[in-house]
């Protein structure tokens, strides 16, 4: 939505539909991903939701290679300093599972001692494959009918 | 004559619509909610609809849908009257079938009969307001009329008299929100802190009072947030409808002469060394249109910061190389920005120790991961500040 010099507004561009379940899901489920977050960062608009989940994706997977590494080696500041990174991009994302994974291998690596880290990683990791399902299933159902040109 | 149906629940906004409409030779009448809009409108049979889209009972959006439903109605002018910072709302409004949007927060009558004449004629025309082909001129403002001039100014006087109470019950709602104990209460106390609120957007906006209204609005947008997701009441968001609250009393003295209702451009430096926290804090900022710089390298924003003026700083706390403690307590030692407003961004178990941010000089803080209109009214609240406070 944009502000005309006159005081009226004009419509944004299309948004991207809400992904089609069969099944209705349960109240109480959490899912990986908040995607009103997602719609909201981007006004909806669907060639910037996807623009921003490539970033996320592949911002989130070299973080992934680079906490295991430190898990791995026992480098606790490089598991804090990462964590926290990956927390913050992914909390402002919405990927409400996610983060508290995070804080906690940050938290481990604050303290300096990664006690069960290899584990909250590994769990971590489970997510993250969550999430890109999750993802890859919204934006499919985001996406054109074969054949129909994008603009 | 046309007919106008303005269905408004604000009673004084929709009174001062429908007099201006009716003296410039429009028949209007007034709806204050949704359901007895709707009844108006299929015995009134106006020729267009004035809808505020934030309607107690039924929304202004369930509004549109019903006009359209009815075949007498569907191709009947909707014009919209919305807050610019709810975008989702209204794009459901577009979705609806609304006619015409238009920001409550500047939008005076004059505004108003201008929108109309466009929309659907009538009206007695004054030929000082149209250009040669008979269409508007596209800058009303300059062509206003010497009745126009004292229309508005005695209803900005009415308004700036009002406003020391309007304060008053502002900070009774807002002492009833942080008392609250239960969540039921707290929602209860936000509901009417919101209502109230979306009045004096309404009212500053028909009155010209533009900071104001700018203002009003991105805190209306907060608490209806806070109001339909209460996970996000939290200390963080308490604490910036508290400071919004106490910086609107500081406007309601300082922000209402005719030559400061322009929102001044600003120029916002954003330091965080993650991409995607970057465009977060860019995003909401530019839902009040401030434009900003962002860097993630916090030796790089020293350097910016040597060699310009910003009107406000967001840092990052943890980064790479320098702290944003550490880059804050070093800029407090360059000449430009020894009073620069600095806003730390920090992860919300961080937020209860305020003594590092203070001690490296900073002015505020705000919880990761922020609502991105919580964001967006700290901005504007310490831009505003900067432009309405006497140098020292």
């Amino acid at each position: 939505m944009k502000n005309t010099p006159n005081n009226e507004m004009t419509p944004a561009a299309p948004t991207a539909p809400s992904p089609k379940t069969d099944a209705p899901a349960p109240a109480v489920e959490v899912l990986p991903v908040e995607m009103e977050r997602l719609n909201e960062l981007t006004d909806g608009n669907a060639d910037s939701i996807r623009e921003l989940v490539d970033l996320f994706l592949k911002q989130t997977a070299q973080q992934l290679v680079q906490l295991e590494a430190g898990v791995r080696a026992n480098k606790a500041d490089d598991v804090r300093r990462v964590a926290h990174s990956c927390a913050g991009a992914s909390a402002t994302l919405g990927m409400t599972r996610f983060v508290p994974l995070l804080r906690e291998l940050e938290k481990q690596g604050a303290s300096g001692a990664l006690t069960t880290a290899a584990q909250v990683y590994e769990e971590a990791a489970r997510e993250f494959k969550l999430i890109q399902d999750f993802l890859a299933a919204q934006l499919n159902s985001a996406a054109p009918p074969p054949g129909t040109a994008r603009s | 004559m046309k007919k106008i149906l303005i269905i408004e629940d604000d009673q004084i906004v929709a009174n001062v619509y429908r007099n201006k409409l009716a003296v410039e030779g429009y028949q209007a009448e007034v709806a204050l909610d949704g359901e007895t809009g709707l009844k108006k409108m299929r015995t009134f049979q106006p020729d267009a609809i004035v809808l505020d889209l934030m309607l107690p009972k039924m929304s202004g959006v369930e509004v549109i849908k019903q006009i359209r439903s009815e075949a007498d109605f569907s191709k009947l002018p909707i014009i919209v009257f919305s807050n610019t910072y709810l975008t989702n709302l209204i794009q459901d409004a577009w979705k609806a079938g609304a006619t015409k949007c238009v920001s409550k927060i500047n939008c005076p009558p004059k505004d108003l009969l201008e929108l109309m004449r466009r929309t659907i004629g009538g009206g007695a025309v004054s030929p000082a307001r149209l250009t040669t082909e008979g269409a508007p001129a596209t800058k009303p403002a300059t062509v206003i009329s010497e009745a126009d001039a004292e229309f508005q100014a005695e209803l900005r006087n009415t308004l700036i008299a009002s406003l020391p109470g309007t304060l008053a019950a502002l900070r009774a709602g807002l002492k009833n929100l942080i008392k609250s104990d239960t969540e039921v209460a707290r929602l209860k106390h936000i509901q009417e802190l919101y209502r109230r609120v979306h009045a004096v957007n309404g009212n500053a906006g028909i009155a010209g009072l533009v900071p104001i209204a700018h203002l009003a609005a991105a805190l209306e947008a907060l608490l209806k947030e806070l109001y339909e997701k209460p996970k996000n009441i939290n200390a963080s968001t308490l604490r910036t409808v508290a400071a919004t609250v106490d910086f609107l009393g500081f406007l309601f003295e300082r922000g209402t002469q005719p030559d400061k209702q322009e929102i001044p451009p600003a120029s916002i430096l954003v330091v965080d060394d993650e991409v995607i926290s970057r465009r977060a804090i860019i995003y909401a900022l530019e839902k009040a249109q401030l434009q900003s710089v962002s860097v993630e390298n916090p030796n790089a924003a020293f350097k910016l910061l040597a060699e310009n003026q910003f009107d406000l700083v967001f840092l990052d706390v943890d980064m790479p190389g320098m702290t944003g403690y550490e880059l804050c307590t070093k800029l407090r030692n360059l000449p430009l920005h020894k009073k620069t407003p600095v806003v730390f961004i920090t992860g919300l178990s961080d937020f209860d120790n305020r003594t590092s941010s203070m001690m490296a000089g900073g002015n505020d803080f705000i919880a990761k991961p922020f609502l991105f209109i919580e964001l967006t009214v700290k901005a504007l609240i310490h831009v505003l500040r900067g432009k309405f406070q006497p140098a020292k």
